[in-house]
């Protein structure tokens, strides 16, 4: 199976007013923003994120789409209900058109979602759970520990943190209960 | 555009809890699709290319200042059978200024990547174009300096509602390149008005 990884630099930092003249070099983005998302279960996706980010729900721009953020960014989840947003630019007969899930068809399969701490990650995984959503996968690679969900329409959700002062090492898998043992706080 | 809250957020998790950003991008091509989407990734975001990788590195997830997109041809798949899928819409980067979210268009136009759509609001530009397996990619700079100041527009049902007609929500990628060239101000620029009779203006 080929595989390419494509890496460019970013550069966070506030919003700045310069010339177009000023610029010297290839710009960096700031940083991925958000993921727009096109369900049929607006509530189940929307769940979905909330329990694994604890995003909270920013504005409602349309009686079809919602939008989720987990910081200060104005938005980090756009969920658009896809039937009625198929009818709204394609017409009717597109919209009744069934889609299947992500994971059926090639394109953006998912992605990674960065926590600041294994702390962080495992509080994730407990509210994942107690909301009944359980991981496809726990890998511990030594330096960095993978939680890697399948969200309502077929997506990767890959959360990830990093293991301090701990070394690479080749991975290997674990369940939920020894990640409690090796990271929870109990 | 009406928005219909104006609540600040409720966050039921605390920050600490929360992420601190995304990671990798994974999106899954055809075969015969692959080198032309790696290609298009590389050439809108000038980025370096790594070939035949058993999986992510390590390295390139903890990396929070780099940004890593996978991409994998997957005989076993095949396009999506009908128009918006189900699954991601889009995915946004987003850039520190105006001029270097035009800068990077110029870049791509002169390169053969052109956008499709380039809309503003008073929050913020999205310029959108589509990759050769038609994923869509936004690239957008915030109308304000700050990203609580535009998380507060947003959240502000007043300063959703976009002056004017809902045409002059679209620009002409070509006059706002030759209007940032020509030192125009960010601010005449995110005037939806301002900006169509800059537009109109035969000047650019």
């Amino acid at each position: 199976m080929q595989r390419t990884i494509v890496t460019f630099p970013m550069k966070p930092g506030p919003t700045r007013h310069i010339s177009i003249s000023d610029i010297k070099e290839m710009p960096k983005p700031r940083y991925r923003s958000h993921w727009a998302l096109l369900t049929n279960n607006m509530k189940a996706s929307e769940v979905f994120y909330e329990t694994l980010t604890g995003a909270a729900r920013i504005v409602e721009p349309t009686f079809c789409t919602s939008t989720f953020s987990w910081d200060e960014e104005h938005h980090r989840f756009f969920f658009g209900h896809r039937d009625s947003m198929a009818k709204m630019y394609m017409g009717e007969a597109a919209a009744s058109q069934p889609s299947p899930t992500a994971d059926a068809h090639t394109g953006v399969a998912g992605g990674g979602i960065r926590f600041a701490t294994v702390a962080a990650l495992v509080a994730a995984v407990e509210r994942m759970h107690v909301a009944g959503y359980e991981p496809e996968k726990i890998e511990d690679r030594g330096s960095l520990v993978s939680v890697v969900y399948r969200d309502p329409e077929g997506l990767t959700a890959d959360i990830f943190a990093q293991i301090p002062d701990a070394k690479e090492k080749p991975a290997h898998m674990l369940d939920r209960q020894a990640l409690l043992t090796r990271f929870g706080q109990s | 555009m009406q928005a219909q809250t104006s609540k600040l957020p409720e966050f039921s998790v605390p920050q600490a809890d929360r992420p601190h950003s995304f990671g990798y991008q994974l999106i899954h091509t055809t075969p015969d699709n692959h080198d032309a989407v790696v290609k298009w990734y590389q050439t809108l975001f000038c980025g370096s290319v790594r070939s035949d990788a058993e999986d992510i590195p390590t390295s390139d997830l903890l990396d929070a200042g780099q940004e890593t997109i996978c991409i994998i041809a997957r005989p076993d798949l095949t396009p999506p059978p009908v128009k918006m899928a189900r699954g991601v819409l889009h995915m946004a980067w987003f850039y520190n200024s105006l001029a270097e979210l035009v800068y990077v268009c110029r870049h791509a136009r002169d390169n053969g990547i052109v956008p499709y759509e380039v809309m503003t609001s008073p929050v913020l530009m999205q310029i959108y174009f589509r990759d050769p397996a038609g994923n869509v990619v936004e690239l957008g700079v915030d109308a304000h300096d700050t990203s609580r100041q535009a998380q507060d527009a947003m959240l502000g049902a007043a300063d959703l509602r976009i002056p004017g007609k809902i045409d002059d929500w679209y620009y002409d990628l070509n006059k706002l390149i030759a209007m940032l060239e020509a030192g125009i101000p960010d601010h005449e620029i995110f005037n939806t008005q301002r900006f169509q009779e800059l537009a109109a203006s035969g000047r650019f």
